[in-house]
């Protein structure tokens, strides 16, 4: 019976290790990191044997492992950061990117579905990426997105979506600006846990 | 039928002009330094093309007017993009914005719901397509404007196209046989020319603004062929009819922007101004491909991501 549940738990950590090497390449460039995420997400979307909640915790795992939070949360907000005790980015990052997270769900649930991406440009600069990319179908004929990327700890990570020139990053740091600026760092920390739960 | 034509051509001048003059009163306070309505602190820099050195983040808080409303000006540049954030009538702006939220959330919306039930999706793109395909005038002549000659032969190809094999507009053909759209706008020619956008600006009714993209929204309307055939009322009942349209085609979109911002005033107010800056930089991209040019290279407007 040990050796059964031994046996189990050693193909389930199989498992993982194989999803995490599929999903994690040593070397991907940063193409192919974004085609991880876009093919990946595409398929999970397209998978009609998946029910809801399933397929929006396979898009959240899939963007857990692309995308680099803590320095889209430094970014997003600004100068503030440096005022932050390290206890305090924690807080202010996971509470960051569970509102991502929810939020770039739900976008790429609804546009991925009926679309297809083709690649257009790719250009690379020391430690950051540009990865241009065209959403074609859907009612809207056409939507260019970008991806920008940051290398860390020798792996390529998404830090921004830039959707037919709108920046996300640069979205949220105009909100989160305005709402300390108009209240407080504790109010924008309030409504940003208000969003996440 | 000739005194007719004459009134409607003089009304619709008369509209031009009063939207315009609204703008440009709006405008003056900041160049003039009217009661209620501060001088932005450095407005001269302001309405200068955004660079592409400064990555500074600055907030600064004018003191409160006569009026007791306090004007705030945020100037914030991303680390590459150089966006400038000038909103000087943040108050006023933001009441305006509400109002208009309300008016999507109750009246648009709801009628573009029902529209999208009631219109297959086919019908709502070929719908638009006719609109975009009798827009072309405003194109053409913005793309001359800007020295676009490809852009402008490419829309004057896509009309041929579409209105002909295309039957009226209905379907996009021109697209599908590789010739894209050259979209543009007076507001972007003015960019391009090197007017700033100057301050954001929220007015009833109308998509977000600067005073720049402003006035040239009133020129657009004057070139829009629609105006010059179709009575006033059928004009509005046009433009009402295009916003419904283009409403429920991004009935999903908005709803996704909106239920994923923590302010959705900032969020709107930032994602036109990024997007009026690409657009203008491109624009400027392809005049200097398109066109010799008549003047020195103007390296705020030429800055590109590597």
């Amino acid at each position: 019976m040990a050796m059964k549940s031994g046996a189990f738990v050693g193909l389930v950590m199989l498992g993982l290790l194989s999803d995490l090497w599929l999903a994690m390449p040593a070397d991907a460039g940063p193409r192919e990191r974004v085609g991880e995420l876009v093919g990946g997400v595409a398929a999970v979307v397209r998978d009609p044997a998946l029910q809801n909640t399933e397929r929006q915790a396979r898009v959240r795992a899939i963007i857990d492992g692309t995308f680099d939070f803590e320095a889209m949360g430094q970014q997003a907000l600004g100068t503030r950061w440096q005022a932050l005790t390290p206890a305090q980015r924690d807080e202010f990052v996971g509470l960051f990117a569970e509102l991502f997270k929810r939020s770039y769900t739900r976008l790429v649930l609804r546009f991925l579905g009926d679309r297809r991406t083709t690649y257009v440009t790719e250009s690379t600069t020391g430690n950051r990426a540009a990865v241009e990319t065209m959403l074609a179908g859907g009612k809207e004929e056409r939507l260019p997105v970008g991806y920008r990327l940051a290398r860390k700890h020798e792996q390529w990570q998404v830090v921004d979506v830039v959707i037919d020139g709108v920046s996300l990053a640069e979205g949220y740091r105009a909100q989160f600006e305005r709402i300390a600026r108009n209240s407080s760092y504790e109010t924008l920390l309030r409504r940003m846990r208000g969003k996440a739960q | 039928m000739v005194r007719g034509r004459k009134d409607m051509w003089l009304r619709e001048w008369l509209v031009a002009v009063a939207v315009a003059a609204v703008i440009a009163v709006g405008a003056a306070p900041a160049a003039s330094g009217a009661p209620g309505l501060e001088p932005p602190p450095g407005s001269d820099s302001q309405l200068e093309a955004s660079g592409a050195d400064g990555s500074e983040v600055a907030t600064t808080a004018a003191p409160a007017g006569p009026s007791g409303e306090s004007q705030t000006e945020t100037r914030a540049a991303a680390e590459d993009g150089a966006l400038e954030e000038h909103d000087p009538w943040e108050r006023f702006n933001e009441r305006m914005f509400e109002f208009n939220r309300r008016v999507d959330r109750y009246v648009l919306k709801p009628v573009a719901k029902g529209w999208d039930k009631v219109v297959p999706d086919e019908v709502q793109r070929s719908l638009k397509n006719v609109l975009k395909n009798a827009a072309m005038p405003k194109r053409l002549v913005n793309n001359l404007l800007q020295g676009k000659f490809e852009g402008a032969v490419r829309e004057l190809s896509r009309f041929m196209l579409n209105t002909t094999v295309g039957v009226g507009g209905l379907f996009d053909i021109a697209t599908h046989e590789g010739i894209p759209e050259s979209a543009t706008d007076t507001g972007q020619t003015l960019g391009v020319w090197g007017a700033g956008p100057g301050p954001y600006l929220v007015l009833p009714f109308l998509p977000p603004l600067t005073v720049r993209d402003g006035i040239g929204f009133a020129i657009d309307s004057l070139l829009d062929p629609i105006s010059y055939v179709a009575p006033f009322a059928a004009n509005v009942g046009t433009s009402v009819g295009e916003r419904v349209n283009e409403r429920s085609v991004n009935l999903e979109t908005f709803d996704d922007f909106e239920a994923g911002t923590l302010d959705l005033y900032s969020a709107v107010r930032n994602a036109y101004l990024q997007r009026r800056q690409k657009a203008i930089q491109e624009d400027a991209g392809s005049r200097r491909e398109g066109w010799p040019q008549p003047w020195p290279e103007d390296s705020a407007a030429t800055s590109e991501a590597p």
